[in-house]
């Protein structure tokens, strides 16, 4: 088996250094999925009339459909409507520059932000109902009690499932290779594409994106069990909500 | 410590701290309480006890506004709310929970916050106290429960007695017209019940109102200034300790008090 | 100038022609993943002195660590060669057999770990009650441990395949034709023209296939929890 080992080690400066596009990528699109996942869940838990049952049936439908097909209609999507905004805020696109990178951004925050809603929403459901009794007793506002007693446990509580869900995106944004973004899986094939050597460029890739997704467990681990450990259970008591008796 | 006892309030001296008239809350088709009216005055302890399902937890809830009654008019340190008016603004029953302080069956600790913080959180957040003076209310609060020297700690590193008697410094420290306790002891361990009916009882000597719902009736008949038996969303008896405990005019609350400590109450 | 539901009545049929591409892809990774899962599961939950725990520790935190697509490019690439290094000639094999064999290896990663999950949170009970009763090994892992590890893990299998079928859309990348293939080729063909509408009606198809497919699974799961109500 003759694997082009020189290439291979030649190589890998070229696609590592690929690395910050995906990672920016990644975050960018993380973002906006954690802020239409928060608005979503948002209305689903405070069931805000029409708005809950709406983003109930954009979720549903978004899970059911693959993130190749989302990512390609973002990307055929663009020059239509960037023609549509050309002119309507009196800027005009560079036809050269067409924003291909804001268009995978879009179609992976829906993507994830419809699995991370469901994150949202179980961890949400998973703060005992007694730390929202005990702040409204002590005159909380719904606000207060929300800002500084329950948000950060939602947050704390959330950590392992987003960790995933980030993990997969960072794996995710590989497919943006198809839709002209660059990224680290482009620059692998771009840099094979001379002397054929896919095979080893992939290899490289692969081990990156292997190295960078161990990194993040590991740091998400450290970070969860130092931030959570107001999360154990106590000893001999209970944590169940308040009897109604 | 002037701060933790009888709290000030905005009532006037005569009138009583908290005031139920007409109190009645049906969970659908369910009536829990039934036309349900008593006075607490300033720094009167009173315990109320009755079986479960008697409505008496809920009874307290609707005081803190925590349960929303179908109709009656509840008044706490000055602050009356009509339900018969319909649902009150939350801004109103925000108004009414200030006056009150409330100590959970289950602790209900800030879960992400020391010790220290959750005594504080109340003081700064609600009351916009500074940092200082609300640290220095705080640790008298957790002096006077006897747990000084646990400021650090998260409660799920406390026992449940220990998280109790934070809850109660928590409550302390807010200086409320009146505290609502909500089965204080019923989910504690019994070595541990004794401990948090020692602190309540020091409370109590301090002169701050205080509305129990217990099963402990030694507590009931030794600390209270007065007893109400509820029983299927009634008040069935209502006196002095020395009076409803030893001497039950009912055959009903003979029975409870029978069924809670056989033989000591006949 | 065509309208939207001529392009979509034009591309419907052909989506649906390859509909049993979608499935054949999807399908046959399933079944052999939850073979090779269930294999390496048994390797993770053996000891830590057996070297194929390590080996397959090892394995399944490169396909749970790196993109789908980039391990089906580097079984496309590599395997041929690793084949004809020990003397065969495959470069008459259609590219699906390769996003097969990719696909399969990546999932029963996955299943592994589900597996586990549902092996670990096996209640003990259950297991020293089926050998009290007589069960020799085999006999306790057929009817006891396997139901009950499938049950619990029997959520996370449902999503794993959902996204499996989701997943079959990246096939075309290598050559391998189902819907999104057809759609891409008919996306090409028409030079680009009501692209949208194209994707859309794959979209909706892609729809219509995992909702079906999690409306099956749920009512697996009513099934067989029914079964555990009747038995308390």
């Amino acid at each position: 088996m003759n694997l082009d080992t020189d290439f291979m080690l030649s190589d890998f400066p070229t696609v590592f250094a690929a690395l910050p596009s995906t990672l920016l990528l990644s975050l960018d699109s993380m973002l906006w999925a954690l802020v239409f996942a928060l608005i979503c869940g948002g209305a689903q838990l405070a069931k805000i009339p029409v708005l809950d049952k709406v983003t109930l049936v954009i979720n549903t439908f978004i899970k059911g459909i693959p993130l190749v097909v989302q990512l390609l209609f973002c990307y055929y999507a663009v020059p239509y409507v960037v023609k549509w905004f050309d002119g309507l805020t009196g800027r005009a696109y560079d036809p050269r520059h067409l924003p291909y990178f804001g268009a995978a951004v879009l179609a992976l925050a829906l993507n994830f932000g419809a699995y991370i809603t469901d994150v949202v929403i179980s961890s949400a459901r998973a703060v005992d109902k007694g730390q929202w009794e005990s702040a409204y007793a002590c005159g909380m506002t719904r606000f207060q009690a929300l800002r500084r007693i329950v948000a950060p446990q939602i947050a704390v509580i959330s950590l392992p499932n987003m960790t995933n869900y980030f993990i997969w995106l960072l794996k995710g944004t590989s497919l943006a290779s198809i839709v002209n973004v660059t990224e680290m899986l482009t620059t692998a094939r771009l840099s094979a594409s001379d002397g054929y050597q896919f095979l080893e460029a992939y290899i490289d890739a692969a081990v990156i994106y292997w190295i960078v997704c161990a990194c993040i467990e590991w740091a998400s681990g450290r970070l969860y069990r130092s931030a959570g450990r107001y999360l154990a259970s106590p000893s001999g008591g209970a944590l169940q909500h308040s009897n109604r008796s | 410590m002037t701060e933790l006892s009888a709290a000030a309030g905005t009532t006037p001296a005569d009138a009583p701290v908290v005031s139920v008239n007409g109190l009645k809350k049906s969970f659908g088709n369910v009536e829990v309480i039934k036309d349900v009216s008593f006075d607490v005055s300033q720094g009167q302890v009173l315990s109320i006890l009755g079986p479960s399902g008697s409505g008496k937890t809920t009874m307290l809830r609707c005081i803190n506004a925590l349960e929303r009654p179908d109709s009656g008019v509840i008044s706490v340190g000055g602050v009356s709310l009509d339900y018969g008016k319909g649902k009150p603004r939350f801004r109103d029953a925000l108004a009414q929970r200030r006056h009150t302080a409330m100590v959970f069956q289950h602790y209900n600790l800030f879960k992400n916050k020391t010790v220290l913080r959750n005594v504080t959180e109340g003081l700064t957040v609600v009351q916009r106290k500074n940092g200082k003076e609300a640290e220095e209310i705080a640790r008298n609060a957790l002096e006077a429960v006897g747990m000084a020297g646990f400021e650090d700690r998260y409660p799920n590193n406390l026992s449940g007695g220990q998280q109790q008697r934070v809850s109660i410094a928590r409550a302390l420290a807010l200086n409320p017209s009146v505290i609502l306790f909500d089965e204080p002891t019923s989910a504690l361990d019994p070595e541990r019940v004794n401990e948090v009916l020692k602190t309540m009882k020091d409370i109590a000597a301090r002169g701050v109102t205080m509305i129990v719902v217990t099963h402990e009736i030694r507590f009931a008949r030794a600390v209270s200034d007065s007893v109400i038996f509820m029983d299927g969303g009634k008040i069935v008896e209502q006196g002095a300790p020395q009076q409803v405990i030893d001497h039950p005019q009912t055959e009903r609350l003979q029975e409870f008090l029978n069924s809670l400590a056989p033989g000591e109450f006949e | 100038m065509e309208t939207p539901s001529q392009i979509v009545a034009k591309v419907f049929p052909g989506i649906v022609a390859h509909i049993p591409q979608t499935l054949l892809y999807w399908f046959l990774p399933s079944v052999l993943a939850l073979f090779l899962g269930a294999l390496l599961c048994w390797a993770r939950v053996s000891s830590r002195r057996n070297p194929l725990y390590w080996i397959c520790t090892v394995s399944i935190s490169f396909f749970r660590g790196t993109p789908g697509i980039v391990q089906i490019y580097i079984v496309f690439f590599g395997l041929p060669k690793l084949i004809w290094a020990i003397g065969y000639d495959v470069s008459d094999w259609t590219a699906g057999v390769y996003f097969i064999i990719a696909t399969t290896l990546n999932l029963s990663c996955f299943m592994a770990e589900t597996l586990r999950g549902g092996y670990l949170a096996l209640d003990r009970g259950q297991v020293e009650a089926g050998l009290s009763i007589g069960f020799n090994r085999a006999q306790n892992f057929i009817h006891v441990i396997a139901p009950q590890t499938l049950k619990v893990a029997l959520l996370n299998i449902k999503n794993l395949e959902i996204d499996m079928l989701k997943d079959t859309s990246v096939a075309y990348t290598i050559g391998a034709v189902e819907i999104m293939g057809y759609a891409n080729r008919m996306i090409s063909l028409r030079s680009g023209v009501g692209q949208l509408w194209i994707l859309g009606t794959a979209a909706v198809v892609y729809f219509v296939m995992c909702a079906v497919l999690e409306v099956v699974f749920n009512l697996a799961t009513r099934r067989i929890s029914r079964y555990e109500e009747a038995a308390r």
